[in-house]
């Protein structure tokens, strides 16, 4: 069964088409993408490439099943935790004890790089800390599009940070590279991207008096002051943390928990460290409440998967790839800061293999490093995850944050330091031998 | 209520139902065919060379009854001699590795030695495709009396019989870090554990195998794409070098170009780093061309399967980004990666009897140039008219 | 440790249960979201969770 390249390009038109059209007449981004989805099988059945269009249609709902049932039971999680008063009393806790803006947006920002850097996952620092950090910053009189763009970034920076990069594992997996040596190579560029943004948000933002600052806070519950107030507060976040850790330096005394289940016993600690009486209903409640909350975001990991797995079988996957590994090595260089964020926006991690894989090995053709090679798209990769049609970390931080501007308007509040960290990545891969030694 | 509520209300639920309903039907014909693919068994006649049949969780009990007990198939010459094991199907998306398991179990014949086959060591992997990748549940292979039907798996164990990963996986016992869904990746968890994850275990029980029938060589085949820098090559683990760097010149100078790497001591978990260092065999892994995994071909059909040809990756190959040659006229097809998997595994066995006279095992089975002549189909024998004790079904 | 594991996975149907049942719970009755197209994309997102709970994929 041969092709040529017209019915493939064909294929990917047909398919853009679909999607532009169904987001115009149904007005929903996920139904979009499988209805795209749909037509690339389509075209792959009628072309006679595949016995099976519906099989491929229902096996694409599988490919991010994990990645939904991850985000249901870490917004749950949230949810449990802010209702119990928690998020409201350590806010407030943080304010009385900080004076200095630049040294609360600080922390903040490490606080944001530590579960994404001990998960993988940019999701899980939104999840986890969006909530709060988005109180604390507007508090220093940062907009509310600033804030947004502040979350958004230490969000993917810390998806980007050791010890897990998840693209840079599935890159290294890939081309059987080993996952060493890449600490400094992310570390360094992330940190000053970080201490940009933190000087970018931070700039001309006027913070709020202490007073008046907790005069709009709700009060908190009296069970939260004094020590046993700080073990309510932090028991929970520490189980979290605790269980990631554990995973990591216990990994053959544990069994395998995964991260929903880490979020599920978290979820636990935080019911049983809730000072205000709630029954299993009313937590059921939550848990529905959480459900509509969070349905788009798992419609999308779950239309998503449609369409990937109808781009391999069209083709269309293949396109993609071809054309940016037949680009001569200069034409990378200037295209590749679209090329992957918009992989990463419509292949998710996929973006890694298609891309980032057959990059690796070109670069290893032309001996040029391919530790720092890696670690460059692995910064670039990240900054995908605000950009059509998933979105999805862009999506969660505007849930989080509770921005009301317009997609656009959030995409210009992250352009700048998003476009510092994809310089610092370019450089690295253009000189890849040059920070050979930080490898 | 007004009425026009009072009617709308139950013509919204028919329409839910509707909807419902056709949702149910497009998941039950993806249903059913998830279901035949988990269940579907390949057909394989073996050669009256057969001595024993055995199976995995024999060298460790808790796989038995799991997807990822398999049937380990042993030939014994009853000369004394070494012992050498073949093993296919770690990847079951790189079906070249079990299908020349097959044909070499369907004509073998040994007269020194032992040989031990395994055609599908990530058994529960046959039971599921890559997520993401569409790929054909099997191919077709053509014979002279019909046709037999061959799976194409997954790269790692079906999460029905492992789940949930952890999101990141931690190699036993070096503690590096690894990609998450390495954790299911029969090919990084060795030298497993007994009590560990099913793949963990699967790798230990193939380790028990090696260390208590004391194998001298150990062959781990698989399959790699063209942009890959190790295809078309032998990885051998440090104390085999010398038989496979012999075996890569005699078959490069001879029969098919035949590249040679030393196992890296910074990669985990590999059959070529982990048999060699967690036993005494002499572990060799096998890499041959498949253009159907390479990251930017076209529709992925069952033809790209057997013949390997791709318009895409002819682009590539004609701007040297492959690490083999690659036409379209030519491809990569099927008697071509099965023969080389044939061959090389019949010269390291034919060089391990040089270097070490007393491991020396004297087994014939189809070869490259037969299986070029030929083609597969030949040397599979049709079930019907098999004695029956030599069908399997697995 | 493979008791423990097999528990962990039980663990796992139980949430994915509880999933399926909320999501079919919210196909027929839902605050926010209540068009036909909505309809069409809970339907379709139940798909991997039923299947998965009956342990077909």
């Amino acid at each position: 069964m041969t092709y040529t390249v017209a019915d493939v390009a064909i294929i990917a038109a047909a398919m853009v088409i679909a999607f532009v059209l169904s987001s115009k007449y149904l007005k929903s981004t996920e139904i979009s993408m499988a209805a795209s989805g749909v037509v690339g099988v389509a075209f792959a059945f009628a072309h006679g490439w595949t016995k099976e269009p519906i099989r491929l249609l229902v096996e694409g709902l599988f490919n991010n099943l994990d990645l939904a049932i991850l985000f249901i039971c870490a917004s749950f999680f949230v949810n449990v935790y802010s209702e119990s008063g928690a998020l409201n009393a350590i806010t407030r806790k943080l304010v009385k004890r900080f004076n200095s803006k630049w040294v609360l947006m600080t922390f903040m920002g490490v606080f944001m790089l530590i579960p994404g850097a001990l998960t993988g996952a940019g999701s899980v620092s939104v999840f986890v800390l969006g909530a709060l950090v988005t109180a604390i910053i507007r508090f220093m009189g940062v907009s509310d599009r600033k804030t947004a763009a502040f979350v958004f970034v230490f969000a993917i920076l810390s998806a980007a940070a050791p010890p897990i990069n998840l693209w840079t594992m599935l890159m290294t997996a890939q081309a059987n590279m080993p996952y060493v040596g890449f600490e400094l190579l992310l570390l360094i560029p992330i940190l000053i991207v970080g201490a940009f943004t933190i000087i970018y948000v931070g700039w001309g933002a006027k913070r709020q008096s202490k007073e008046e600052i907790l005069k709009v806070l709700p009060e908190a519950n009296e069970k939260y002051d004094g020590a046993g107030g700080w073990v309510r507060i932090l028991l929970p976040i520490l189980t979290l943390l605790v269980l990631f850790i554990l995973a990591l330096v216990l990994p053959y005394d544990l069994p395998v928990l995964g991260l929903p289940l880490m979020f599920v016993l978290s979820t636990v600690v935080a019911i049983l460290c809730n000072p205000g009486k709630a029954g299993l209903k009313d937590y059921y409640g939550m848990f529905e409440k959480t459900m509509e909350q969070v349905f788009p975001l798992v419609a999308t990991v779950i239309s998503v998967g449609v369409l990937q797995n109808s781009m391999a079988a069209s083709g269309v996957k293949g396109l993609i790839g071809t054309a940016f590994v037949l680009l001569p090595f200069v034409w990378i260089y200037a295209t590749v800061l679209l090329f992957a964020p918009f992989a990463q926006g419509s292949m998710s991690y996929g973006s890694a293999i298609v891309i980032g894989t057959p990059l690796i090995f070109m670069f290893n053709t032309a001996g040029l490093n391919t530790t720092v090679v890696c670690a460059a798209l692995s910064l670039m990769f990240p900054i995908g995850d605000c950009l059509p049609p998933s979105r999805i970390v862009g999506r969660l931080t505007i849930e989080a944050t509770g921005y009301q501007g317009t997609y656009t308007s959030f995409l210009k509040a992250v352009a700048a330091p998003c476009l510092l960290l994809g310089l610092l990545a370019l450089i690295m891969l253009i000189y890849p031998n040059t920070f050979a030694f930080l490898a | 209520m007004s009425n026009h509520q009072a009617t709308a209300q139950p013509s919204k639920l028919l329409q839910k139902i509707i909807i419902l309903a056709v949702v149910a039907v497009l998941a039950a014909i993806g249903g059913i065919s998830f279901r035949n693919q988990r269940l579907f068994k390949e057909t394989v006649v073996s050669s009256d060379a057969l001595t024993e049949t055995r199976w995995l969780s024999d060298y460790l009990p808790s796989l038995k009854g799991t997807y990822s007990d398999t049937p380990i198939f042993v030939y014994d010459s009853g000369v004394e001699g070494g012992s050498v094991l073949y093993m296919g199907g770690t990847h079951p998306y790189e079906p070249a590795c079990s299908l020349s398991a097959f044909i070499m179990m369907e004509n073998i014949k040994v007269e020194k030695g032992r040989v031990f086959i395994i055609p599908q060591a990530s058994y529960s992997a046959t039971t599921s495709g890559i997520l993401g990748n569409a790929y054909p549940v099997s191919f077709d292979i053509k014979t002279d009396w019909g046709k037999s039907t061959f799976k194409i798996g997954d790269r790692v164990t079906n999460p029905l019989d492992q789940w949930p990963d952890s999101f990141t996986y931690i190699h036993y016992p070096s503690g590096q870090s690894q990609a998450y869904q390495d954790l299911r990746n029969l090919n990084r968890c060795y030298p497993g554990r007994p009590d560990g994850t099913l793949t963990e275990r699967v790798a230990f029980a193939v380790m028990e195998l090696i260390r208590s029938e004391k194998i001298d060589m150990s062959i781990d085949a698989h399959e790699a794409s063209l942009m890959y820098p190790v295809v078309g090559t032998y990885v051998a683990h440090d104390r085999a070098m010398d038989i496979a760097m012999m075996a890569a010149m005699d078959l490069s100078a001879t029969t098919f170009d035949m590249k040679i790497e030393q196992s890296p001591g910074s990669l985990k978990g590999f059959t070529h780093r982990e048999w060699g260092d967690y036993s005494d065999t002499l572990a060799v892994l096998m890499e041959t061309p498949e253009p159907f995994i390479d990251r930017i071909v076209g529709p992925l059909t069952e033809d790209l399967m057997t013949e390997g040809k791709d318009l895409f990756l002819s682009f590539a190959g004609d701007k040297g980004l492959t690490f083999v040659p690659y036409s379209l006229e030519t491809g990569w097809p099927m008697r071509t990666r099965v023969g080389r998997h044939l061959s090389g595994a019949a010269k390291v066995v034919e060089y391990m009897g040089m270097f070490f006279p007393e491991k020396q095992v004297i087994a014939t089975w189809p070869s490259y140039k037969e299986l070029q002549e030929l083609d597969c189909g030949h040397f599979l024998h049709d079930p019907a008219t098999a004695d029956p004790d030599l069908v399997f079904k697995i | 440790m493979i008791l423990a594991q097999t528990i962990v996975t039980y663990i796992y149907y139980i949430i994915t249960a509880i999933i399926g049942i909320t999501l079919l719970k919210k196909f027929f009755k839902r605050e926010k979201r209540q068009g036909l197209v909505y309809d069409l994309v809970y339907a379709y997102c139940l798909v991997p969770f039923i299947l998965r709970l009956l342990q077909i994929k």
